[in-house]
């Protein structure tokens, strides 16, 4: 374990390193955020002064090894719109995306895996067809269009919940949540369910698939020669075996969905990340910019080692001390 | 191994009773019939060897019994009649309350049969969970106990391992243990050693056959040798293209084959022919599922066939279990047979 994880705290660092490289020459291609922040009209020695105090004056390699440096002492740049500090921007607008996509993966989880199984399992009746159907819609239709409608239908229309905005959040040990208070849970209800349709959809398909693989092989055939149960073959017997690629994905989409929730946070107005980042990228913010991507590539490793830690939990074959 | 155990006697019913058993497959270029209308009883005690080369139908013969064919495979026709009861069109619920506990099944590659990511204790209890209700400390000592009699040492450390960490010889034991572990009688026995090498299959040959001298559970054993069936087995049935061309004791078909395809699988046994330079075969190979053939099923590899085999032959009965489905059954010939059967 420990050989693991030293290993794996180096791949860490050099893919961070590469990548921070990549964004870095990136960002600068995009152009110089002068003058988005300064007045164009401005005085040349005003806009000289702003290029040397930010340090855009320097050559590229100089700006980034400034940044390295400065990165190592946990200092990311600071916002030249919020003037704040760019990782406490960003540690301030996660928690409304982590719990948005958390909450959109559990309603993801709990109700695509039996909806999965039931469809592996009966294999050809109409309920089975009528989920695999439905379960092709929620992968094509996009996510901002299917949010609409659901604001049409039921704030607009039935007016159970709030069109949008965040509600009312209780603070627990500093973060600020919605899980807690009646209007909190009713805001997030719709983007919620709104996020949770498309791993939804793919957790139907790779269930339902996984089961009607492991159903034609030896072990559940010996299981049945024995005389157990259809239902207690399905859960403990093939669903422990194909969660290993359900969860494998689960790590992949949960990135996906903080990463990119900007479509559905925009829909409902949530002040999470994305929101963040598209205000970040218009108005050219380049140390939010940097510091966002920077913690998204960050995100996938911690989330890669977190699936490996659960399907070695799953499947006994996988042993992480094997390098040791 | 002479008659049928004592047991048998006591009893004027076979303990299974296969009448006409017919399984078809219905696939896009036509119906295969992997079983065609297989008659054969099974004693109480006693093991019969089901002996044919692969795609003969002895699997599904097995299958077909337990109620295992799955779609596009059905039980076209037959019967099958254990303990007084047909079990074919039993409900699911009822057949499945019978598997596992009265009918067992061995299944071929121990690698594959058990479920990779649960304990073998696990494994094993829900087997007994599944047909009565044993507090869960007796279910397990009596888990180890048979695991204990099948000779796996330290079955304590075994029932907390998961299959991997077994070898292959080790989780065959453990899926025969499973298979006898309600008591079953009657145990359908696929080609269980077939996939270990012969030094493991002679082990597990030995304990299969002390246990079954304990328990006298009836056994039929699925194979395609005839050295290992020979060892265990009261009475032979051939499988010949889903029909069985010939049975009767071990003795008298090792030593007296009547049909020819029986006879052409003996003398393809290596000790059986010290002399040959070349081990004699049967030409040709067994006709692919879903190829049908006019009469005699095994006419287009048989040295011996005339016109007269166009006609389909029945399985006749000679005298009391000795059976032949031949038009010219080789009685003229002695056999060189042979003390190395086993």
């Amino acid at each position: 374990m420990g050989a693991f994880l030293v290993r794996l705290l180096f791949q860490g660092i050099v893919t961070l390193l590469v990548v921070s490289i990549i964004i870095f020459v990136g960002v600068f291609a995009i152009g110089n955020p002068l003058y988005v922040l300064v007045d164009p009209s401005a005085p040349a020695e005003v806009v000289q002064e702003t290029l040397r105090q930010l340090g855009l004056d320097r050559p590229l390699h100089e700006q980034y090894v400034r940044f390295v440096l400065s990165a190592l002492r946990g200092d990311l740049g600071t916002s030249y719109v919020h003037a704040l500090p760019s990782l406490e921007l960003i540690a301030s607008r996660l928690p409304a995306t982590l719990e948005l996509v958390v909450a959109g993966l559990v309603i993801a989880f709990l109700v695509g895996v039996p909806l999965g199984l039931l469809a592996g399992y009966m294999a050809n009746n109409w309920l089975a067809r009528l989920i695999s159907s439905l379960s092709i819609l929620g992968i094509s239709l996009p996510t901002f269009w299917i949010a609409l409608i659901m604001i049409i239908v039921f704030s607009l229309e039935l007016g159970w919940v709030p069109t949008g905005g965040r509600g009312d959040v209780a603070t627990v040990l500093g973060i600020e949540t919605s899980l807690l208070t009646a209007s909190g849970l009713a805001h997030m209800a719709l983007p919620a369910l709104a996020l949770s349709l498309f791993p939804l959809a793919l957790i139907i398909r790779l269930t339902r698939a996984g089961v009607r693989e492991h159903n034609r092989m030896d072990y559940v055939k010996f299981a049945r020669a024995m005389g157990i149960s259809p239902q207690r073959i399905l859960v403990s017997y093939v669903l422990r075996n194909i969660l290993i690629p359900i969860v494998t994905m689960m790590g992949l989409i949960f990135g996906t969905l903080v990463a990119f929730a900007v479509v559905t946070e925009t829909v409902f107005a949530w002040p999470g990340i994305g929101k963040l980042i598209i205000d970040s990228i218009k108005v050219s913010d380049r140390p939010v910019i940097i510091a966002y991507l920077l913690f998204v590539v960050t995100m996938f490793l911690v989330i890669s080692f977190i699936v490996d830690l659960i399907t070695a939990a799953l499947d006994p074959r996988i042993r992480l001390v094997k390098a040791s | 191994m002479q008659d049928l155990s004592p047991i048998a006697a006591t009893h004027r019913e076979p303990l299974l009773k296969v009448r006409g058993l017919s399984t078809h497959f219905t696939t896009v270029s036509g119906t295969v019939q992997a079983v065609d209308g297989v008659d054969f009883e099974i004693g109480h005690g006693e093991v019969v060897g089901l002996v044919g080369e692969s795609g003969s139908g002895k699997t599904m013969v097995g299958f077909s019994i337990l109620g295992l064919i799955d779609p596009p495979g059905r039980i076209a026709a037959g019967k099958v009649v254990f303990e007084g009861n047909d079990l074919v069109g039993l409900p699911e619920r009822e057949l499945r309350g019978l598997r596992g506990r009265r009918i067992s099944m061995v299944f071929q590659d121990p690698l594959t049969t058990l479920s990779p990511t649960m304990r073998i204790g696990r494994q094993m209890t829900n087997v007994i969970a599944a047909h009565q209700a044993m507090p869960m400390a007796d279910a397990r000592q009596h888990c180890r106990d048979l695991l204990g009699k099948l000779g796996i040492p330290s079955p304590d450390e075994r029932m907390h391992a998961y299959p991997h960490q077994l070898s292959g010889g080790m989780r065959q034991r453990v899926c025969i243990a499973m298979a006898m572990l309600n008591r079953p009688s009657l145990i359908i026995a696929d080609e269980p050693t077939t996939a270990l090498d012969v030094t493991t299959q002679a082990q597990i040959l030995g304990e299969v056959r002390k246990l079954r001298e304990e328990t006298g559970t009836s056994f039929i054993w699925v194979t395609h040798d005839l050295a290992v069936v020979s060892e265990l087995a009261d009475r032979l049935l051939v499988m010949y293209a889903g029909q069985i061309v010939e049975q009767g004791s071990v003795e008298t078909i090792l030593n007296r084959p009547l049909h020819p395809y029986t006879k052409g699988l003996l003398d393809s046994i290596p000790t059986n022919n010290p002399d040959a330079k070349r081990l004699p075969q049967i030409p040709g190979s067994a006709p692919p599922p879903g190829i049908g053939i006019e009469g005699c099923k095994f006419r287009p590899r048989c040295g011996f066939a005339t016109d007269t085999c166009l006609d389909k032959p029945d399985l006749k009965i000679l005298e009391g279990t000795r059976a032949v489905r031949c038009f010219h059954p080789q009685y003229d010939v002695e056999h060189p047979l042979t003390e190395a059967m086993s």
